[in-house]
């Protein structure tokens, strides 16, 4: 592995051995690892929502592999308090010093599993790291490790007892990303799996290789990043954001955050198919993971069974190509 | 029939007077009903719910409930008895079963005649009277004439109150349960998400339940169509008038008995006559009068509306109607405009042959425009309307008047004057025009470049067509997007395949050849 910069096309055939490689673990759920690879490649965050068992934690603990990166779990549960997610201080009595004990958010890879099950004083911990990759403990800022990212999961079936993430909180996501039952052939194939000569019901990560190291990731995000984004293209994502601000049943449209996080997810996404520009369809194809937790349905649409999908592909019916 | 032994006071009632009898007949006469009633009813559903196989006995109460003709003969043998003041015992009950079973029409009751809506009411013909074939037929047809209507809503009423019990037992139970286990399971009734052993205790509560709502109701019924089959009959054969007349005449002979009541009976005899009056006893009578006195037939006639006058006798009603203000003179203006009967028949003869005219114009115009019509008549089967083809896309003018008349040699020469992207965007426009105008792809303003290749192939399927459109669009997309120029090489095979593209386009089969220039060219 080499930490030089990469080209384009290296940094596209290694995003897709990556892929390839989460594949093994992750059976089926392609659009999932692809849309979480665009996250990483594009060094944003995903809240991932799906019922339980459908591989979530899998996902992380085999990208962290492939990625040779550090990985950590945080079971949000009412009682989590901030410091147990960004760490504290503590006095050493026999030093006569205040060490600082760092949490489990230094780390490469964070999952927080389950993170409207805490209230929202402990979900505004991860604000700061998501946002600037650092956390402030007793007023001195830390960074944490690069490439860093957050994968946050939801379950949607079970709402009692939780608490909705706030929209502040929400805009920090790149993506949502719904994880879905597999096929008959993908469980199939999964439970063979994950049953062949295995003790428990964990899939063995050892059989998995190491792909590239973190600083790879690192190039990889730059070249993401370098990707060419016509005038006209950028044009097209604003007005696709700026549409569902007045879309009639939408009670709120997305920032311009949203516009921003459709042309960082459109690069990852023409980096993924090995091409050095983006074009409309780069913006189609992310605008719904992009924009699907940024817009909030009126209630009559609501209760007459819409989603955020169904409002924004009319959005994206409506709203006219680039004309360049 | 001895009339002389019927219990109830016959009389003519109206129809739901009697269908009240009925009810309180069952009532007065509960007794006598229910034991044999119950022993009946609940031991046939437990035989039915026993001989059931496991996975039907769930329809335990629907057998239950088409066997009810059954149940009806025994409960009218039971009522008919009562009427005439005969106790049958539970054991004289079911030993007549048989006989019931055998004489009394049951298997068609139970078939064909299973879903009539006057079954209480035409039992009696079967069983009483044991007509069958054409005169059972003309029976029903004349005792249905003034009481059908009736049968039929006692029937739709007895239904409806058999739900209504029914339904109040279970919402007994629902109030009664402490747990919301019979809630849950009343309402998971209608996503059938219940465990097997839920329905099993379901299916029990059921059986119980609509069993006690026919145990309740079907005797009421019974009787009640019984009740009205009877007036019926007494409104037919005037059973009233003859019970009236045997009683009377049984007075009359026990008043003959009694030495010292000879004259009294005498008095009354002609005090009947006097209230019905005939010729013949009249005649019969002569010289006999209540008053000493003879009066003239005028003071009589005054003293006869005297008495009518009473209100006992009078029998005047106050009825209260809207009443014209004017009524005479509408009737004057009405009969004042009275048409001629000869013009009457002249515009009717008119209006008759313009209706023939019409028709057969109608029939001449059904079959000239049969093609049509039938096409409106398979909605399914039109194709769609096609969309209007739109004239820019991507800010590109497509229409064929605004393209050159050979488009390949026009980008070529753009090409090799160095404004590569007005060359790629000229056979892309050339293309668009293509698949819009004559592929009739439905590209709409929001398709993007990605879209637009997708539903093409949709069109085109895959061939040499969709190859170049592929490579085109690439091209397209590098220096519009990219502002890269694509290599010479990659290019001039675009400008060749232009041709293919176009000419391809004319041998197919679902396509018409158009008359703009650029497709003459090629």
């Amino acid at each position: 592995m080499t930490t030089s910069s990469l080209t384009l096309e290296q940094a596209s055939t290694l995003a897709e051995r990556i892929r390839l490689e989460i594949g093994k673990a992750l059976i089926g759920q392609q659009q999932v690892v692809r849309e979480t690879l665009i996250a990483l490649l594009a060094g944003g965050h995903v809240l991932i929502e799906g019922v339980p068992g459908l591989g979530k934690t899998l996902l992380v603990r085999a990208l962290a592999h492939t990625i040779s990166g550090q990985f950590a779990r945080i079971q949000f549960t009412p009682d989590l308090m901030p410091a147990d997610i960004s760490g504290h201080v503590l006095f050493d009595m026999q030093n006569q010093t205040f060490n600082v004990r760092k949490g489990p958010v230094f780390t490469h890879l964070l999952l927080a599993d389950e993170i409207n099950r805490a209230p929202a004083k402990t979900q505004s911990a991860l604000l700061e790291v998501m946002q600037e990759q650092q956390v402030t403990i007793e007023g001195r800022a830390y960074p944490v490790p690069l490439p860093f990212m957050t994968l946050a999961t939801q379950n949607p079936l079970e709402q009692e007892g939780t608490y909705p993430l706030p929209e502040a909180q929400l805009d920090r996501f790149l993506l949502k990303v719904f994880i879905e039952y597999p096929t008959l052939e993908e469980e199939a194939e999964m439970v063979t799996i994950v049953t062949d000569q295995q003790i428990g019901d964990r899939f063995n990560l050892a059989s998995l290789q190491a792909i590239a190291a973190p600083e790879q990731i690192m190039e990889m995000q730059k070249a993401a990043a370098n990707i060419a984004v016509d005038v006209a293209v950028l044009d097209y994502a604003v007005r696709i954001t700026r549409a569902t601000r007045q879309w009639q049943g939408l009670r709120f449209g997305a920032g311009p955050r949203g516009s921003i996080a459709l042309i960082r997810a459109a690069r990852a996404n023409a980096l993924l198919e090995g091409r050095d520009f983006v074009h409309p369809d780069d913006i189609k194809q992310v605008c719904l993971p992009v924009l699907r937790h940024r817009v909030s349905l009126a209630p009559e649409m609501e209760l007459e069974g819409y989603t955020a999908d169904h409002l924004l592909k009319a959005v994206l019916e409506k709203t006219e190509a680039p004309r360049t | 029939m001895n009339l002389d032994s019927i219990t109830a006071n016959i009389r003519l009632r109206s129809p739901w007077e009697a269908t009240d009898l009925g009810f309180a007949m069952v009532q007065h006469n509960a007794r006598w009903i229910f034991p044999a009633w119950t022993l009946l009813l609940f031991s046939t559903a437990l035989i039915v719910w026993l001989i059931l196989p496991a996975d039907y006995q769930e329809y335990t109460p629907w057998v239950v409930w088409w066997l009810k003709p059954w149940y009806d003969r025994v409960l009218l043998h039971i009522l008919s008895h009562q009427m005439f003041d005969q106790r049958l015992s539970t054991a004289d009950i079911f030993s007549a079963m048989p006989r019931l079973f055998l004489r009394t029409g049951l298997p068609g009751a139970l078939l064909w005649r299973r879903p009539s809506f006057s079954r209480g009411f035409n039992l009696p013909i079967w069983q009483l009277e044991q007509l069958r074939g054409k005169a059972r037929s003309e029976r029903q047809n004349l005792l249905h004439l003034q009481a059908h209507s009736h049968a039929v809503w006692l029937t739709i009423g007895c239904i409806l109150l058999e739900l209504v019990v029914i339904f109040s037992l279970y919402a007994l139970i629902v109030l009664l349960d402490p747990t919301d286990g019979s809630w849950d399971y009343l309402s998971s009734a209608f996503t059938n998400t219940f465990d097997e052993e839920t329905r099993y205790w379901g299916s029990i509560i059921y059986i119980a339940l609509s069993t006690t709502a026919t145990w309740l109701i079907e005797p009421l019924y019974i009787a009640a169509s019984f009740s009205l089959y009877l007036n019926r009959r007494t409104q037919l054969e005037a059973w009233d008038i003859e019970l009236a007349f045997r009683n009377m005449g049984e007075r009359l002979r026990a008043l003959a008995q009694a030495p010292l009541a000879i004259l009294l009976a005498v008095f009354l005899l002609a005090g009947s006559h006097a209230l019905f009056p005939s010729p013949v006893s009249a005649a019969e009578s002569k010289g006999e009068y209540l008053a000493e006195e003879r009066l003239p037939p005028e003071d009589s006639a005054d003293q006869i509306e005297a008495v009518m006058q009473l209100d006992e006798l009078s029998n005047m009603r106050t009825v209260k109607r809207w009443e014209r203000i004017k009524p005479e003179e509408e009737e004057d203006e009405r009969k004042s405009f009275t048409i001629p009967e000869a013009l009457q028949l002249l515009f009717a003869n008119i209006t008759k042959i313009l209706l023939w005219v019409s028709l057969i114009i109608l029939a001449v115009m059904l079959f000239v425009y049969r093609e049509r019509l039938l096409a409106m008549l398979k909605p399914l089967q039109r194709k769609p309307q096609p969309q209007a083809v739109p004239d820019t896309l991507f800010g590109m003018d497509i229409r064929p008047e605004s393209l050159p008349d050979d488009i390949a040699t026009a980008s070529r020469r753009l090409w090799e004057a160095g404004q590569h992207r007005e060359a790629l965007s000229l056979l892309y426009r050339g293309a668009l025009m293509h698949l819009t105008r004559h592929d009739r792809v439905p590209v709409q303003d929001s398709h993007t470049e990605g879209d637009i290749l997708h539903l093409a192939r949709e069109y085109l399927g895959s061939g040499q067509r969709i190859a170049w459109l592929t490579a085109v669009t690439l091209a397209w997309q590098e220096v519009a997007y990219a502002h890269r120029t694509p290599p010479g090489e990659r290019v001039e095979p675009l400008f060749e395949g232009w041709i293919g593209f176009a000419l391809r386009l004319r041998s197919g089969t679902d396509v018409q050849p158009t008359t703009s220039a650029g497709d003459m060219q090629a």
